[in-house]
């Protein structure tokens, strides 16, 4: 029987819900709308959510189930609801200025960001293939309307179409693979699944069923993560998306598919990894390799951000290809998942808030070289940019390189050499076109037709504070790295293994 | 063979001789006929006379009225069982229709406030 009480462990989604429906009629109520206002509300909405999220994760010590089993209460999913609430924080300050300069009027972006936020954070703790499946649509028809919001902008509705028809594509291709898994298992349940497995005799071999639904839930979340061959979206979709809906997109719809993809290989097939590791294996080569190098050739940052967001999806990867068998516990280093995905979402929140400055006269303009004499004008941006690219690229004392080291130990420690020798190659050739905008930067004179910088304090903010984190935690990790740990081994509590 | 294959096979199987069943049906029972008179091409071969071509573009309020539409015909679906269990369900069950009503009402008070049901 359904207990009232259990309405506590969905509190943060519900404060997102609860205010996203409070801006929304705020927006259509009144005549005159006050933009400042439903930023606030909107804000306040996150920040009630954090503050839930919080004392949630003090009152939890054991993982456990709610609503039936529907729902994971643990560690792992507290830890990417603070990931989505940044996320959506970070890309609501950055359109507040931005929205206004390319002349978009749409009441409906902050209770839009806030209905997607609810979609991610149910992703992150979904214990069932259902509702999994159902708050990825939640996220993802949120973020097909969010792409084209710029309804003006060609690239706009281009970004918005694409990624409608492959989204939706892709998310038959998931629905199949639950069908596929449940038939074979005759559970959707994600614990159910590995409790099933545990069972001697069980397993995907001998299963075609559940063979077929597995491939195809591998394919569903590739598209998702924009994991190699299923990244080719990537760069259109990012790149004619309004900026603060890229930011939105690079960080909190990759945490989230992320974290589903985590708890479903982590936890319903942990014990099988071994049947489709080569598959992964390619997978996750082919991403590191196709992100990184197409980022190479880009003259546009942001376009360059999207190859750099494939690779990135590549690392993560690469982690997950070193989960051992035998159980998590085996493989503590696997934390560092949920840690890179908060250091990409902060880093990568702080690089798209300097992006956001380059408009012309309403138009984005995101060409690398447009950074020209950025230091001799604006010096602090110049750093703050710098720093947050560095990271990206893994240099220390950085929360990126840290992130990555974690990633590395994970995938060797798992015994994946292989494949920590590609994330090398990836990571090396990455350091070459992370240093070209900070090289046009310091080095290049302005370009002739400059326009001055669109600088806001509310994208300024979100500048400074993720640069701040980006070092702290690049040198002071220790504490965070022992969360994120703990979160990602609280997913063991559910494993039949 | 495994007997959950061997149902999908049947299931298979009968479907193809349904749907070739009814195409070899139709030519078998059908009156041939060898005169090509107009209505013989038509869409319908009684009933409303067909005006135009289907391929024109509609305009975007009727999408609004069938997403309308849908709304309070989930709501319906939700409501018909709830309310035949509503005895056994107890207040619970009162106030989380309540909750579901309320949310549907806000939706459509911000489809009217948008002026999704106004027809110009």
């Amino acid at each position: 029987m359904f207990d009232p009480g259990e309405l506590n462990f969905i509190g943060p989604e519900i404060a997102v819900f609860v205010f996203a429906l409070l801006v929304l009629v705020h927006d259509v109520m009144f005549k005159q709308r006050n933009a400042t206002i439903s930023m606030g509300v909107s804000l306040m909405g996150l920040a009630t959510a954090a503050v839930l999220n919080l004392l949630n994760m003090q009152a939890v010590d054991v993982p456990r189930e709610a609503f039936a089993g529907a729902m994971a209460v643990d560690g792992f999913g507290f830890f990417l609801n603070f990931i989505v609430l940044l996320a959506a924080a970070g890309a609501l300050l950055i359109s507040h200025d931005f929205l206004r300069r390319i002349d978009v009027d749409v009441p409906e972006f902050n209770p839009l960001v806030l209905f997607v936020a609810f979609g991610m954070m149910l992703m992150g703790s979904a214990n069932d293939l259902i509702l999994l499946f159902i708050s990825l649509e939640v996220m993802s028809l949120g973020v097909y309307v969010l792409c084209g919001i710029n309804r003006g902008e060609l690239a706009s509705a281009e970004a918005a179409l694409k990624y409608f028809v492959m989204g939706a594509f892709a998310s038959g291709f998931l629905l199949m693979g639950i069908a596929f898994v449940y038939g074979g298992i005759g559970s959707t349940r994600i614990s159910a699944v590995a409790q099933w497995f545990a069972i001697e005799g069980n397993g995907i071999a001998g299963n075609p069923l559940i063979g077929v639904g597995v491939a195809l839930l591998l394919v569903g979340f590739g598209f998702k993560v924009a994991a190699a061959p299923f990244h080719m979206w990537t760069p259109d979709v990012y790149q004619g998306a309004p900026t603060p809906v890229t930011a939105f997109m690079a960080t909190g719809v990759k945490a989230a598919a992320f974290a589903a993809l985590s708890r479903v290989l982590l936890v319903a097939l942990l014990g099988q990894n071994l049947e489709f590791h080569t598959a992964l294996w390619l997978i996750a080569a082919g991403t590191i390799l196709m992100g990184n190098i197409g980022a190479l050739v880009q003259d546009d940052l942001k376009r360059m951000l999207a190859y750099s967001s494939i690779g990135h999806a590549g690392y993560l990867l690469m982690a997950l290809v070193g989960a051992p068998a035998a159980g998590l516990a085996d493989n503590p280093r696997l934390g560092g998942i949920l840690f890179y995905l908060l250091a990409y979402t902060v880093m990568t929140v702080g690089a798209f808030a300097v992006l956001s400055f380059f408009t012309r006269d309403g138009v984005e303009d995101t060409r690398i070289s447009r950074l020209g004499g950025l230091a001799d004008r604006h010096p602090a941006v110049a750093l703050a940019l710098s720093i947050c690219l560095l990271s990206l690229a893994g240099v220390p004392p950085t929360m990126g390189f840290v992130g990555k080291f974690y990633l590395f130990a994970a995938a060797i420690e798992g015994g994946a050499i292989g494949i920590a020798v590609v994330g090398a190659i990836g990571g090396a050739i990455g350091i070459y076109y992370y240093l070209r905008p900070i090289v046009v930067m310091y080095m290049h004179p302005e370009p002739a037709d400059r326009v001055e910088l669109a600088m806001n304090p509310a994208a300024l903010g979100v500048l400074g504070v993720a640069t701040v984190a980006v070092l702290v935690f690049g040198l002071v990790p220790g504490s965070l790295i022992e969360v994120a740990q703990d979160s990602l081994l609280s997913l063991a509590a559910w494993g039949g293994v | 063979m495994d007997p959950a294959w061997l149902s999908a096979l049947t299931f298979l199987g009968v479907a193809f001789v349904v749907a070739a069943g009814a195409l070899v049906g139709a030519r078998l029972l059908g009156v041939k006929s060898r005169v090509d008179v107009p209505t013989r091409r038509d869409t319908y071969e009684c009933g409303e006379e067909p005006e135009g071509v289907a391929w024109v573009r509609f305009h975007p309020r009727y999408y609004l009225v069938a997403l309308l539409f849908v709304l309070f015909d989930v709501e319906t679906v939700f409501i018909l069982p709830w309310a035949l269990n509503l005895d056994d369900l107890g207040l619970l069950a009162l106030v989380e229709m309540v909750v579901f009503v309320g949310i549907l009402l806000l939706g459509w008070a911000y489809a009217v406030r948008k002026g999704a049901i106004e027809w110009q």
